[in-house]
Order: C-alpha cells, then sequence, then structure tokens
C-alpha cells in the first residue's frame, strides 16, 4: 500500500517565493512597456502629493501669520498675573512659591486705566522707572509724543491718578516688542495698599510654569496670565483649527487620484490576466502576485512621490509664497501614498480573487466575491 | 518524492460538468494513470473533451466529480495557492500558445519556475544553460519573447516546463500552432526528454508524428474514453 | 450605425459597474443641490426671545475675528478691557474676560462710532434696521442693572417687539406725560419693584475721551474712544415701573403668535434670562444723561455693540457675512442663534476658515466624473473585441467615439437626474419650513439645475471623450486576437 505523501507546511504557502529583486525587475519591464498607463498613475499620485502639500503649507501659513502677527509680549518679567484684589494676589503668591522653576517671586500694584490712547494697564512693578515718568511701549510712546505729558484716570472711578511724562521703553528693553496698552510706573506711583499683581520669572522648562500657572489662574475668576510665548501657542492652535477643513480638500484630490489609479491599474491587470495566469501555473501563489503588484506601486509612487513633492514646493513658493513646513514632506507624501495605496486595492483584490482557470481562460473575476454562479459575466467582473 | 512507487498520475471516476443551456458532460467517468517514465498521447476530435482533462490535470479546473492523485496525493480539492506550490515542483505544462512572460529574457523564463521552487541559484544557472544547450538556443538566452520565433518560443516553454525536473509534464497541442517542420523539432525534443531524462509525458495533440514516440494512445470521444491503446515505440 | 442604442444596451447589461458610477455622480448632484438648499440661517422662531430682547436678528460686536493682516498691521491679543454694561459680548463670549481677544493695532476693546459702521452697512441687501446699543450701568437700591434705551417697538410690524415678553403693565410710552416709566424686569432682585411704583435709580455721569485720531477716518472706524464712568458726579433719577417682562430663551414661537404661550411649554425646561436689564425710551434716556451731565448727546454716543435686524432670518448668516465683509477685520458679526450656540464652546479667539465649499463641490463631480469614465475605459477595454468588430462591419472612429459619449453621458446624465431629485424633494420640505418663495424656489432649481447637469455632464463627457478617442484607435485587427 503506498503511503501518502503529507501537504506541504503552510508556510511555504504564505510566503512569497519570488524574491523582491525579481518582482522589482519584472515590474521595472513591465512599467516600461506600459509607460502611458505608468505617467498617468504617477501622474495622479504626484498631482495629490502637490496638493497635500500646497493645503499644508496653506494651512500652516495661516497658522503661522496669526501667531507671528499677534506680538507676543516681551514681559520685563516672564509671568505676569493680576487679580481683582490684593488678598488674591496674597494667597496665589503663597500658592506660587510652591511652584518649581521659577524666581524672583513678587507682588506689585496695577490700575486699570483710561488715557486719551485709550485704556491702559498701568502696572507699578519696576522700580527703576523715575517718579513722573510713564514707560510705555515705543508705539504707544509714538502715537502720545515722546516726552509729552499724559493724563491718567482710573477707569474705574473716573478719578485723575496723575499727570505723567511719556517714555519709550526702547532703552530699557531694548530686543523684542514692548506690549501694547501696558504701561509702567514706578512702584511708589500707584501706592503700596494695593498690591494685587504678582511677577516672577521663569527658570525651568516653560510648559510646564505655563500649565501650573493656567491651573492657579483657574482658581481666580478674574485673574489675567500674561506669559511670553502663551499667547502665540494658542492664536496658532486656534487659527489651524480654523483651516483644518481644507485637509478635505487634499482628501478630496487624494479619493479622485486614488479613482483614477484604481481605473488604471484595473485595466492594466485586464491587459496582464494571462501573464499572471501562467505565473500562477509555473508555481506563483497569492503572496508572489501581492508582491508583484506591490513593486510595481513601489516603483510608481516612487516616480510619483518626489514629482510631486517638487511640484508642491514650487507651487507652495511660487505660487503661494509660503514658507513650506518640514512636516509638510511626509505629511503629503504619505496622502501621494495613500492614494496609491487606495488605488491599488482593486488590482490587489483582483490577485487575490483569481484563480488560474479564471486568468487564463478569460473568465470574470470579482473584486468583493467570487461566486462560481456569476460566470456569466452579467455582474460585471474584470 | 522518489519514495512514491505508484502511478505518478492517476485520476478515478473524473467527471466535468457544465452548465451550459441543457448541460454538458465534458467529461464522465474517465480513469487514468501513468506510468513513470510513460510517454501518453490523448487524441480526439475538436469538442471531446481532452484540453478540459489536460487543464483538470494540471490543476487549473476542477473537476465536478472524481480524483485526481499526483505522487498518491490528492490534489482536486487542494486550495489555489497550494496547487501553485505543488506545480512548481511536480508539475510543468505546456500551452499551444507559447505563453512565456512577456517581461522576461527567454533564459528568465526558464529560470522562473525553478527560483519559485527556491532551488539554489547555481543549480538554476547550470540547469538554465544545460536546457537552452539542448533546445539549441544559447545564442538566443538574453532575448525577449517578442524577438524569439514561434518554434523558438516554443521550445522556451518547454525548456521551462521542463526545469525544474517536474515528475510529469502535460503538454496542449504543443505544435498546433506551428508549420510542420517547427512541428517535428518540437516532437523530437520531447522524444529526447523522454528516453534520455526518463521524463514522464502527458501531450494532447493532433498530430499523428507524436504516435512514433508515445507509449500508450488515449482516444476521447464526447468526453469519454473509446480507446486506449499500448504503442511499442520505444522498442 | 445606431450605435447610441448599443451604448444604452450596454449600460444595463454591465450593472455592476454603471451602478457604482450612478452612485458616485448621483451623491456629487445630491450635495451640491442639498449644499445650495439649506438655508444659509434660521428657522424664523429659533433664537426669537433671544432676538427680541437683545433687539436685533445680528449683532455687531467690535472683536476681530479674521486674521489675514496681510497689509502688515499688527494684531495683538489684548486683554478684555470691557464692561458688563457696555453690550452683550460678556454675556456670550464668556472666557473673553480670561483669554482676551484680538484686535487690530494697539487699541483695546473699544466703543466705536456707530454713525460711521452703520454708513456702511446700509447698502447690504437684507437688512431692515440697525441700531446702536445704548446702555448705563445703574443701581436699583442696592441692586446692580443696565439702564438701556429702546423704543417701544409696535408688535404688530416688529417681530422682535418685546411686547410679547411683557409679564405684567406695558412698555413705557414714546411720550409719558407725568414721570420718566421703563420697564423693569421680573428677576434678579427687581422683580419687588411692582408696576406703577415710584423706583429711585442712581446713575453714573459718563466721560468719553474722544479719539485723538479723528482727523484720520480710517482709524475713526473701530478707533478708540473711552467711555469712562464718574460715580461721584452721577445723578440719581425716579422711574415709574410701566411694566416687568420675564425671557423663556428655551422656547420656539409661532410667527403670528402675538402674546406669549403657555409656559413653562410642556415638556420643556424653561430658562430664563437673567441679565437685569431696566428698559426706558430713547427720550427718557436722553432725559437722565442729561440730568448726569454729561455733555454727550444719544444720536453721538459711541456704542460697543450693533444691532441689526433682517428681512428673512434664513438668509442670516449670508447677511452676516455680506455685513462682516462690509466693515473688514475690526468686528465681529454673528447672527444670535449663532451666539447661542457659541456660549457652550465659545472661545474668544475665533478665526474664519476659508470657506472651501465651492471647490469642494467641483472636486466631488471631478471624482465622479473620473469613476464614470474609468468604468467606461474599463468596459471598453473589456471588449476590444466587440469594438474590433465595430470596427470590421464598418464603425468609423468617430462612431465609436459616440458610442463611448452614449455610454458616459447616460450615466452622467442619470445619475445626474437621481441625486438632483432626490434632493429636490428633500427642498421641497425646506420650501415649507422656511421663508423662500416659490418663485425663488424655482429660480434656485433652475440654477442648480443648471450647474449639476452642466457639471457632471461636462467632466464626464471630457473625460469620456479622451476614453473615446483611445477607444477609436482600437484596430479592426483587434477581434482577431485570442483572448
Amino acid at each position: 500500500m503506498p503511503k501518502s505523501r503529507a501537504l506541504l507546511p503552510q508556510a511555504e504557502r504564505l510566503r512569497p517565493a519570488l524574491s523582491w529583486s525579481m518582482a522589482r525587475l519584472m515590474s521595472k519591464r513591465r512599467l516600461r512597456r506600459e509607460i502611458g498607463a505608468a505617467a498617468v498613475v504617477a501622474l495622479s499620485v504626484a498631482l495629490t502629493v502637490a496638493a497635500s502639500m500646497a493645503v499644508v503649507c496653506m494651512v500652516s501659513q495661516n497658522g503661522d501669520a496669526a501667531a507671528r502677527e499677534v506680538a507676543t509680549p516681551s514681559l520685563p518679567a516672564g509671568a505676569i498675573i493680576i487679580f481683582d484684589s490684593a488678598e488674591e494676589a496674597v494667597s496665589a503668591l503663597e500658592e506660587a512659591e510652591g511652584f518649581e522653576g521659577i524666581a524672583n517671586l513678587r507682588r506689585f500694584p496695577w490700575v486699570n486705566a483710561d488715557t486719551r490712547l485709550g485704556p491702559l494697564f498701568v502696572l507699578g512693578a519696576l522700580d527703576s522707572v523715575e517718579r513722573g515718568t510713564l514707560l510705555c511701549g515705543p508705539a504707544l510712546a509714538k502715537e502720545a509724543g515722546e516726552g509729552s505729558s499724559l493724563e491718567v484716570w482710573d477707569a474705574d472711578t473716573g478719578s485723575l491718578l496723575g499727570t505723567w511724562t511719556v517714555r519709550s521703553t526702547g532703552e530699557y528693553l531694548p530686543e523684542g516688542e514692548y506690549p501694547e496698552g501696558w504701561a509702567w510706573v514706578s512702584t511708589d506711583s500707584l501706592g503700596h495698599e494695593n498690591l494685587s499683581g504678582i511677577a516672577f520669572d521663569v527658570t525651568g522648562d516653560p510648559s510646564v510654569v505655563l500649565s501650573r500657572v493656567i491651573k492657579l489662574s483657574r482658581s481666580y475668576p478674574g485673574a489675567k496670565v500674561f506669559m511670553d510665548g502663551f499667547t502665540r501657542h494658542i492664536v496658532r492652535k486656534a487659527a489651524l483649527r480654523a483651516y483644518l477643513p481644507w485637509q478635505a480638500v487634499s482628501v478630496m484630490v487624494a479619493l479622485t487620484a486614488a479613482s483614477a489609479v484604481s481605473c488604471v491599474l484595473a485595466v492594466s491587470f485586464l491587459g496582464r490576466k494571462r501573464a499572471l495566469g501562467i505565473l500562477k501555473v509555473i508555481g506563483a501563489t497569492r503572496p508572489d502576485l501581492r508582491r508583484l503588484v506591490l513593486a510595481e506601486c513601489w516603483y510608481l509612487g516612487y516616480a510619483g512621490i518626489p514629482v510631486g513633492l517638487v511640484i508642491g514646493f514650487a507651487l507652495c513658493k511660487l505660487g503661494l509664497s509660503a514658507p513650506v513646513p518640514a512636516a509638510a514632506f511626509p505629511a503629503s507624501a504619505v496622502m501621494g501614498a495613500l492614494a496609491l495605496a487606495g488605488g491599488a486595492l482593486l488590482p490587489l483584490r483582483l490577485t487575490r480573487n483569481a484563480t488560474c482557470d479564471q486568468l487564463l481562460n478569460n473568465k470574470a473575476i470579482y473584486a468583493f466575491s467570487n461566486p462560481s454562479c456569476a460566470q456569466c459575466g452579467l455582474c460585471g467582473g474584470f | 518524492m522518489n519514495e512514491w512507487h505508484g502511478p505518478i498520475l492517476a485520476c478515478h471516476e473524473l467527471s466535468k460538468f457544465y452548465a451550459v443551456g441543457d448541460g454538458l458532460f465534458a467529461l464522465s467517468n474517465v480513469e487514468l494513470e501513468v506510468e513513470r517514465g510513460q510517454f501518453v498521447v490523448i487524441m480526439g476530435p475538436s469538442g471531446s473533451g481532452k484540453s478540459t482533462l489536460l487543464n483538470i490535470l494540471g490543476g487549473i479546473d476542477r473537476p465536478t466529480h472524481g480524483e485526481v492523485l499526483l505522487n498518491g496525493r490528492k490534489y482536486s480539492r487542494m486550495s489555489e495557492d497550494d496547487l501553485a506550490v505543488m506545480r512548481r515542483r511536480e508539475l510543468g505544462i505546456v500551452f499551444q500558445f507559447f505563453n512565456l512572460l512577456p517581461e522576461l529574457t527567454a533564459a528568465e523564463n526558464i529560470g522562473m519556475p525553478m527560483r519559485l521552487a527556491r532551488m539554489d541559484e547555481r543549480d538554476i544557472m547550470s540547469r538554465v544553460m544545460h536546457l537552452l544547450e539542448v533546445t539549441g538556443l544559447t545564442a538566443r538566452a538574453n532575448h525577449y519573447p517578442v524577438e524569439l520565433s514561434g518554434g523558438e518560443q516554443q521550445r522556451v516553454a518547454i525548456a521551462r516546463a521542463l526545469a525544474p525536473r517536474p515528475s510529469i509534464v502535460l503538454a496542449d497541442e504543443p505544435t498546433g500552432n506551428l508549420d510542420s517542420k517547427m512541428s517535428q523539432e518540437i516532437m523530437k525534443l520531447f522524444k529526447r526528454f523522454n528516453q534520455e531524462e526518463g521524463q514522464t509525458f502527458v501531450v494532447v495533440t493532433h498530430e499523428d508524428g507524436f504516435l512514433d514516440y508515445a507509449d500508450t494512445l488515449i482516444r476521447l470521444s464526447d468526453g469519454e474514453i473509446v480507446e486506449r491503446k499500448v504503442l511499442n515505440a520505444k522498442k | 450605425m445606431d450605435l447610441i442604442r448599443l451604448g444604452r444596451n450596454e449600460i444595463k447589461r454591465n450593472w455592476t459597474r454603471t451602478g457604482v458610477a450612478l452612485a458616485a455622480t448621483a451623491l456629487a448632484a445630491w450635495m451640491l443641490v442639498v449644499s445650495h438648499m439649506i438655508p444659509r440661517g434660521y428657522p424664523w422662531g429659533v433664537g426669537q426671545a433671544e432676538r427680541a430682547f437683545i433687539g436685533g436678528d445680528l449683532v455687531v460686536l467690535p472683536l476681530s475675528s479674521r486674521v489675514e493682516s496681510r497689509n502688515g498691521a499688527n494684531l495683538t491679543v489684548k486683554p478684555w478691557e470691557g464692561r458688563d454694561w457696555q453690550s452683550h459680548a460678556l454675556y456670550y463670549f464668556h472666557r473673553l474676560s480670561q483669554e482676551g481677544y484680538i484686535s487690530e493695532g494697539s487699541l483695546g476693546w473699544r466703543a466705536f462710532d456707530p454713525r460711521e459702521v452703520m454708513d456702511l452697512i446700509k447698502d447690504v441687501p437684507g437688512v431692515t434696521r440697525v441700531e446702536p446699543y445704548v446702555s448705563l450701568p445703574c443701581l436699583v437700591g442696592s441692586v446692580q442693572a443696565i439702564l438701556r434705551a429702546r423704543d417701544a417697538l409696535d408688535a404688530e410690524s416688529f417681530p422682535l417687539s418685546m411686547a410679547r415678553f411683557i409679564v405684567e403693565g406695558e412698555y413705557p410710552g414714546p411720550a409719558a406725560g407725568s414721570g420718566m416709566e421703563a420697564l423693569f424686569p421680573n428677576f434678579g432682585g427687581l422683580e419687588y419693584n411692582l408696576v406703577g411704583s415710584s423706583v429711585p435709580v442712581r446713575v453714573p455721569r459718563l466721560v468719553v475721551n474722544p479719539a485723538p485720531s479723528s482727523k484720520d477716518p480710517a482709524r475713526l472706524v473701530g478707533g478708540a474712544f473711552g467711555l469712562g464712568l464718574d460715580w461721584d458726579n452721577g445723578a440719581s433719577v425716579v422711574l415709574e415701573v410701566s411694566g416687568k417682562y420675564r425671557v423663556n430663551t428655551n422656547q420656539v414661537l409661532e410667527p403670528d403668535a402675538t402674546a406669549l404661550p403657555e409656559f413653562p411649554a410642556p415638556g420643556e425646561e424653561a430658562r430664563f434670562w437673567d441679565r437685569p436689564e431696566v428698559f426706558v425710551t430713547k427720550e427718557t434716556f436722553q432725559e437722565i444723561l442729561a440730568q448726569t451731565q454729561a455733555a454727550v448727546d444719544l444720536n453721538q454716543l459711541p456704542t460697543y455693540e450693533l444691532l441689526i435686524s433682517v428681512d428673512r432670518m434664513s438668509e442670516a448668516k449670508a447677511i452676516a457675512s455680506g455685513i462682516q465683509e462690509k466693515l473688514g477685520e475690526g468686528f465681529q458679526v454673528c447672527p444670535v442663534p449663532e451666539l447661542k450656540k457659541l456660549q457652550v464652546s465659545g472661545s474668544a479667539l475665533r478665526f474664519q476658515g476659508l470657506d472651501a465649499g465651492g471647490l469642494l463641490q467641483v472636486q466631488g463631480f471631478m471624482l465622479s466624473g473620473v469613476i464614470v469614465a474609468g468604468s467606461s475605459y474599463i468596459m471598453l477595454v473589456q471588449q476590444k473585441r466587440k469594438i474590433g468588430l465595430l470596427r470590421v462591419i464598418g464603425a468609423t472612429g468617430k462612431d465609436v467615439v459616440v458610442y463611448v459619449l452614449t455610454i458616459v453621458g447616460y450615466v452622467a446624465a442619470a445619475g445626474a437626474a437621481i441625486g438632483f431629485l432626490a434632493a429636490k424633494v428633500l427642498s421641497l420640505w425646506s420650501l415649507l419650513a422656511s421663508e423662500i418663495t416659490a418663485a425663488e424656489w424655482i429660480k434656485l432649481t433652475f440654477i442648480d439645475f443648471i450647474s449639476v447637469f452642466g457639471m457632471s455632464l461636462g467632466i464626464s463627457l471630457a473625460l469620456g471623450t479622451a476614453v473615446g478617442l483611445w477607444a477609436a484607435r482600437v484596430p479592426s485587427a483587434e477581434v482577431l486576437k485570442r483572448e
């Protein structure tokens, strides 16, 4: 009695026998022969990449523009918190003493003032300011006239706080902009009785300090926080969020490209059914055929994505005159790859479902099912 | 693969039914056994089921009923991928239309089944060189199929089918598309491999010339075997 | 040769693929029509109570919402400097006081000259009435309230009249003979002031610091006025309570309702407005201003908020964006029902993204066009033999192009028609629910029809022609090829 031979181990079926180098060789030669279809696919991918890059640039440009053009207050202290009352400031100061990464913690008086230049926060936080001098940002100083006198009223009571000589901060704070709408006077000009603001310098990690400061300010309803880089951060985030729907544009481009790629690859699949059938006859398994399709996609992406990046870069630089963020390159490359992958889905399904018989004898192959009853071809196979 | 001493290829109660119109039996109750080293020729009029039989024997098509065994292993119910893995080692198939892979050269076409069978690259090279020499194609080794004549393409196809030293080679009208001079050459090639390497062949053909080399003749008509004749060509 | 009929048969034969193409086109058409159909506003009754209380369908606040200062103007995050009495902004943007807002230049939260802004808005279509928000803080006994100048509006011709929210008494008349009358809220500690009683009210003196650069008209629109308050030099006036009001913000009112619905409405939780505004007529307000000896005329008083009534709430958003365009970056224009929503997730830092709607609609048709042309391309590749056969029996290249265009054209037109009709059936419902007239609906239908069929057929036929030209090049020898 002859003994039956064991089936092949499953691993042999699942592991592609076709080497990558062989698959790439075959794909390269094939694409060279079908240069028209390959060009359409690569161009679709390139278009997706370029469109995605333009959108990413535009969104980030707007976010950046918003963040950049919001003047970051360059404060005389790393952070300033002002409160509605001196009691709040005292308890906040006690709390802030426990913070790590801050130094030079102090309290100062401030008033909410009205001037002919508009409302002004007047802070008595700099002892170095001469008495009778109001130190303000260059723009405000220019508007008021440097050296001119400015009447300052208390906005709440309407009483005149004083008439001070306007001086620009230029000499005190030569670098960085000065927050407009703010002015500084010597501490004793406002009196020591209402020390309702606290200020400190940041020595540690700003983001850690920021989060603690925000937490602190939340427990005082009227507290206002001013911290370097803080506003820029929120503004950028808000702007990016607002422009997010524009990503739908690049998603639509990617979908359109994927459909076009899908059609072209499906047609190319139709043209090579017999060749794929022969490959199966001489022993290629589904993983082998999949590798062949993927190698082809690799070449198409290899051609399309860099071209798209170049077009996109040129478009952003020349068309939009936008700075291109570094993240735009990988992001749009991924978008192009996704469009290609989306387009490859159909041929991959077809190679998966195709039997040797269907391929060799030009019978219909179905993308989503492979019904044996559907050989009449009435329900649209490939 | 040498442990098996039964018939290399066997089929029992093989039937194939096509649900077209009133229904048609392409094959009914075909019994066949092919021994090692045999040269079987299948003949019959058009539509007698020869090609269907060969497709089923090659694992390309599946029977409606019955079993096919290669080296004692049933494969008529195997999965597509198992069939492919089996074919790459044990079955060579030659078609009427030359069926070369257009993106590969003659040498690469011949080497492909051995590469799929994960044979050693040095063995592949020497085997390819040997087959090119035997088929007289050494000078055309680096030509693509479109650059070869019909006869040359068919010789490459035969070399490719023989390359991994399969247990059996199936050929479907291998000379059907060639002129008589080419056909002679192809037939000689079959004979040479059968007699020198002991290669087992099952050939579907109209060509009477094959009868000079064959051990067994099987005649099909309307899907049934109507004649089985042992020839003594080798003697 | 009757290739048109052949093409039609082909569509029917290859049903799955045609179905995908049809669905894609129909979806694109549907989306376009629906996006046109959705009224850019709100049904009549939405936010009715809020709108009546605020006194307008839209509000204009001196906030900046667009951050696109290509002209080089610096945008600065300003601390909030406003007070509750100055406008409804704080009521809606409740985080404003913590987060500040973005404004152009260095001028803080500001009052603006309403006349300048009203001039700009005048010509915007759909605007029926513009009124500045005029108010002062006041003390009714020890209760803080807001004294607001607002004329009695005839309830029949003005849907935003306060009349229907009066629970007792009536709105102060325009020329009250005896003394100064006021409509008091029936909440917030003021509910104990009975109708007919006289209530002493303390009002501060208003100090106006005019803009320094009033010579420059560009700066004046949205320019700076400091409105200061001087409580020491205010005046005490006696107001007679002519009526009491209460506003439930949670109700949708019927257009022809003249009185309050029975409330709390069944199954509805009543949410009452808690902003204590005491309404007086403009004459009364002017008289109070005179009593405080403030050197301002009511008609020239800078304001922090403008109230706009529109002729149709269904177009509220479109009108708001029209006004926003006129006013530029220094202002924010919001429909009041939208503000209501913002109260929940509102942030002072609001940016308006660019409108990508039109582009997305065209892209939708591009996508469907690619699918239509692509599926017919696949169909034709599978029928190369058939095209070869057509050539053999005498079809010219032009015939083949016609054959392809028939397939593409039928699918695109049928898909567009399905999507168009499906969307229009929906829009019949919107015709009932909104203020769109039948004539306008027909006009919109016509425009939709043109754009849907124009885009769908245009893009599909353009792509289909490329496919057709490819098919026309299929030689008759194809018929001989073994498949």
